[in-house]
């Protein structure tokens, strides 16, 4: 979806026609879903982020403000709305309840990505390394808006894509 | 290279199956927001004032313009869409009646563009894009000569009509970009505009695609600033060499430059020691003219290039129209759409053009100061960290 398409869609999301949302929803939902499982480690959670996320872009699909980077704008609602429950699921819970769930869940996703040698090898990468892979391959954003996004340099962010799919690729070999 | 390519693919793959289907779960906690209510304002403008035409189907085809205009129609009182007619035509009129004013007081001639030129961005209030449009009616009121249809003095363009009543100099020895030698920097007559000839460049030639060259429309992209938020390496070379490179089918597809970096000038990410860029583009055909390829950077002449990195070394960042060009003079040679570099130093430079399509050979400037590249290098960080928002 270009720019210009998802400006389309957003309007009727404006005119609360929900198949606007939907159009988005359906290109959308794997990037979203994976840019706040990155950060939740928790699958569960991430789905509920991600339905908040879609019920909040019909909410406020009125403040969006055109141009380009749209998939930049997206995945930084995204990020903010998993770091502010993340936050708030800090204070409800002891964190070594967290830590533990984390943990468990984590085990579990192995069980389950371990058939995949891809997946076994993403798990080779460090957290930030993964989050670039995937805000560069998935958010399909420049280096310059993951820069932005992780409030880290550009050259910083270019270096650690390289080399974590260098990485990928090594491990892969 | 390829094997990141196909791993990108792979992982994409593996994140689509990953992700849950959420969209029952979503629809159902959607709420219906009735201040949303546009195409109900819309339908009950229609019914209002049908004969304005108000076609709601072009209206929703997805213009920003329509948005605008919807939120004005929802609006209060002083926006009704009589009284935004009345104050548009009022508007209108009044510009008409200064501009007939202004034309009167000065014969229709270069002189007056050159002030206008000149004192473009204080009269249009200093905005950038005040500059350009002040460029843009610089240009075509120079063109006009060129365009100017015998008797009827018909004038093509968007803005010229109104000029057409007043006569003007006798500009049509510079059809076609050949003046007299002797005219020395600055065309007679034409003060602030400049031809090709004048600026000591190799005339363009472009290599001959075979019948089955895939080529793109020159019209394929609108040029703006904004697209170079997506510069990843901005640097000054000279080309080395140009040759065609097939796709995958084995049609020429591409032009391909080899390019010897002389300086970066901005970039992105690794560029120490960067001695030398290969840069794609795709090919963008000549419609009727001599030379079969527009835009083609021509051996032996430097260009600033704003490029970004493919998988197997750069490309272009926009190749539909002619690149910022390295004059043997020292000057810098750029399109217009770069309208915030326009400033009012700049020469409006007028060439041959190179096919029916050809958009840009009257529309090109041209810089000599040494401001030039910090102005595009401010212009392209600005870019970058705004998001594309300037």
């Amino acid at each position: 979806m270009n720019d210009q398409q998802f400006e389309g869609n957003i309007r009727r999301i404006c005119q609360n026609d929900k198949d606007g949302l939907k159009n988005i929803y359906e290109d959308y939902c794997p990037m979203i879903f994976s840019a706040v499982f990155d950060i939740l480690k928790n699958r569960e959670d991430a789905e509920d982020v991600t339905s908040e996320f879609f019920i909040r872009l019909w909410n406020i699909a009125d403040t969006y403000r055109g141009g380009r980077g749209h998939r930049g704008w997206l995945i930084t609602v995204a990020r903010n709305m998993a770091v502010d429950y993340a936050r708030k699921k800090s204070r409800e819970l002891p964190a070594g309840e967290i830590r533990e769930d984390r943990q468990e869940k984590s085990s579990a996703e192995d069980r389950v990505l371990c058939k995949l040698s891809l997946e076994q090898a993403l798990m080779t990468l460090k957290e930030e390394e993964r989050q670039i892979v995937n805000l560069k391959i998935m958010g399909e954003l420049t280096f310059r808006e993951i820069a932005r996004i992780l409030k880290k340099p550009p050259g910083t962010v270019a270096w650690r894509y390289r080399t974590a799919m260098e990485k990928l690729k090594e491990v892969r070999l | 290279m390829r094997r990141i390519s196909r791993l990108e693919q792979e992982y994409r793959n593996l994140k689509r199956q990953a992700a849950p289907d959420l969209w029952s779960r979503i629809e159902e906690r959607l709420e219906e927001h009735p201040e949303r209510s546009v195409i109900r304002g819309e339908q009950r403008l229609e019914e209002e004032y049908p004969e304005r035409g108000l076609n709601l189907k072009q209206r929703h085809r997805g213009e920003k313009g329509n948005r605008k205009a919807a939120g004005l129609y929802k609006g209060k009182g002083i926006f009704r869409p009589r009284v935004v007619f009345g104050a548009a035509a009022s508007a209108a009129a009044i510009f008409l009646f200064m501009a007939a004013g202004s034309w009167y007081d000065e014969p229709r001639s270069l002189v007056r563009n050159e002030k206008i030129f000149g004192e473009g961005s204080e009269m249009l209030g200093g905005e950038a894009g005040a500059d350009w449009e002040t460029t843009a009616f610089v240009q075509e009121t120079y063109l006009a000569a060129e365009e100017i249809d015998g008797e009827n003095h018909q004038i093509k363009g968007e803005t010229a009509p109104q000029e057409t009543a007043c006569p003007g100099p006798d500009l049509s020895a510079y059809a076609g970009g050949n003046p007299p030698a002797s005219e020395g920097k600055k065309a007679e007559g034409a003060p602030g505009v400049l031809l090709y000839s004048q600026l000591e460049l190799a005339d363009y030639q472009s290599l001959s695609l075979p019948a089955q060259a895939v080529t793109v429309s020159e019209d394929a992209m609108y040029f703006s600033e904004e697209i170079l938020e997506d510069t990843e390496l901005l640097c000054v070379g000279t080309v080395a060499s140009v040759s065609l490179e097939p796709d995958d089918s084995g049609c020429p597809a591409f032009l391909v430059y080899e390019i010897p970096v002389d300086s970066v000038c901005y970039s992105e990410t690794y560029t120490t020691g960067l001695a030398y860029v290969q840069v794609k583009s795709p090919i963008v055909r000549a419609v009727g003219g001599h030379n079969q390829i527009l835009y083609q950077m021509q051996v032996g002449a430097s260009y600033v290039l704003s490029l970004r990195s493919a998988d197997d070394g750069w490309e272009l960042l926009f190749p539909y129209a002619p690149q910022i060009q390295v004059t043997p003079g020292g000057g810098y040679l750029f399109h217009s759409g770069y309208g915030s570099l326009a400033d009012d130093s700049a020469f409006v430079v007028v060439g041959q053009q190179e096919g029916d399509n050809d958009f840009y050979y009257d529309r090109m400037l041209l810089r000599e100061d040494g401001d030039f590249l910090s102005d595009l290098i401010s212009l392209v960080m600005n870019q970058s960290s705004n998001g594309g928002k300037g």
